[in-house]
């Protein structure tokens, strides 16, 4: 089982997850994984949509159709990173 | 998409030169202000390039120089790299992302109003030295047709590799997403229990393709255990039970 993760998310938050991580003998990791299984807990009717559609390609579609499934977030985590690689000073 | 002879973890595509601890890529607007490239150009048809030459040469082994362009408004740390007396780039290394970019690419000519470094300092002002929204878009979906191939690839040889032992397997699909894989049989139905490590979650979508990557057919089902042990507290687990063909 892998070991350590690469979180992409703002220097801020990523600052803030991990002292609250602290502050409560946790990792940031383990709190991603929690997040997630609330995520996914509030969602199930998502999850089984995008399971359904999942299927569907791997039946019949190709790597494109995978890969624009997997798409769907993608010109909103541009914008964030384009702002992020405009502000950051490293 | 290229791979170099004898270098098969390496390869062209796209702006990137994917290395297997980083990418290497050059933004659009490098690509075609500074390096007269085409809007379809790829970083492969620019790498003849004096400088894109270096670019590769040199940031394939590290990520940073030894001079930086200095009095940027950003503060950004853009390294230098150098060809002969006169080509210069310019890169900065996105540490989250494992990626160097060339963010600039000129002539040095100390005093000239085109020399290289006013000429980044000018880009940074007019906040265009950076990647732009643009590169990113281009960077994800390249990033996410690979990973749909891995996924494709990755998935039924993790399902093989579950039927062929006895207990739990792990791997990593796309190589970054921890899952473990358990297959049990009895008489001719078929159960496959799969814990994926959600610290290594970067979207819920990658658990629905990896699941259906598994088995497409039929229903995945939420588990509270594998079948061996109980899920450690970062783990989310699924089941499947099916007749084996």
């Amino acid at each position: 089982m892998a070991s350590t993760t690469t979180v992409r998310i703002s220097k801020e938050l990523s600052s803030e997850v991990a002292q609250i991580a602290a502050l409560r003998g946790q990792t940031s990791g383990d709190l991603l994984a929690k997040a997630w299984k609330e995520f996914l807990a509030r969602n199930k009717d998502v999850f089984a949509k995008d399971m359904e559609e999942a299927a569907k390609i791997i039946r019949t579609g190709t790597t494109q159709d995978l890969a624009a499934f997997l798409s769907s977030d993608v010109d909103a985590s541009a914008e964030l990173a384009a702002e992020q690689a405009e502000e950051a000073q490293g | 998409m290229s791979s170099r002879q004898g270098e098969e973890s390496e390869f062209y595509a796209g702006l990137s030169l994917v290395l297997p601890d980083r990418e290497l890529r050059v933004t659009q607007r490098c690509l075609t202000e500074d390096l007269d490239g085409r809007k379809d150009s790829t970083l492969e048809d620019v790498s003849g390039r004096p400088i894109v030459r270096a670019f590769l040469r040199e940031r394939r082994t590290k990520t940073t120089g030894t001079r930086q362009v200095g009095q940027l408004r950003s503060q950004k740390e853009i390294w230098v790299v150098g060809q002969a007396h006169r080509h210069r780039g310019g890169t900065w290394y996105e540490t989250a992302r494992r990626i160097v970019w060339l963010v600039a690419a000129g002539h040095h000519e100390s005093g000239s109003k085109d020399d290289f470094f006013p000429y980044c300092r000018q880009l940074d002002e007019e906040e265009r030295l950076a990647p732009s929204k643009v590169d990113y878009r281009a960077l994800f979906l390249a990033q996410k047709e690979r990973l749909a191939a891995r996924i494709m690839i990755d998935a039924p040889l993790l399902r093989k590799h579950a039927q062929e032992s006895e207990g739990e397997v792990s791997g990593e699909i796309g190589g970054q997403f921890g899952v473990r894989v358990a297959i049990e049989v009895a008489d001719e139905v078929e159960e496959i229990s799969v814990a994926f490590d959600l610290r290594t979650l970067d979207h819920p979508r990658y658990l629905s393709a990896i699941l259906a990557a598994l088995e497409a057919d039929g229903e995945w089902e939420p588990a509270e255990t594998m079948p061996s042990r109980q899920l450690e507290h970062y783990e989310s687990a699924f089941c499947h039970l099916g007749i084996r063909e």
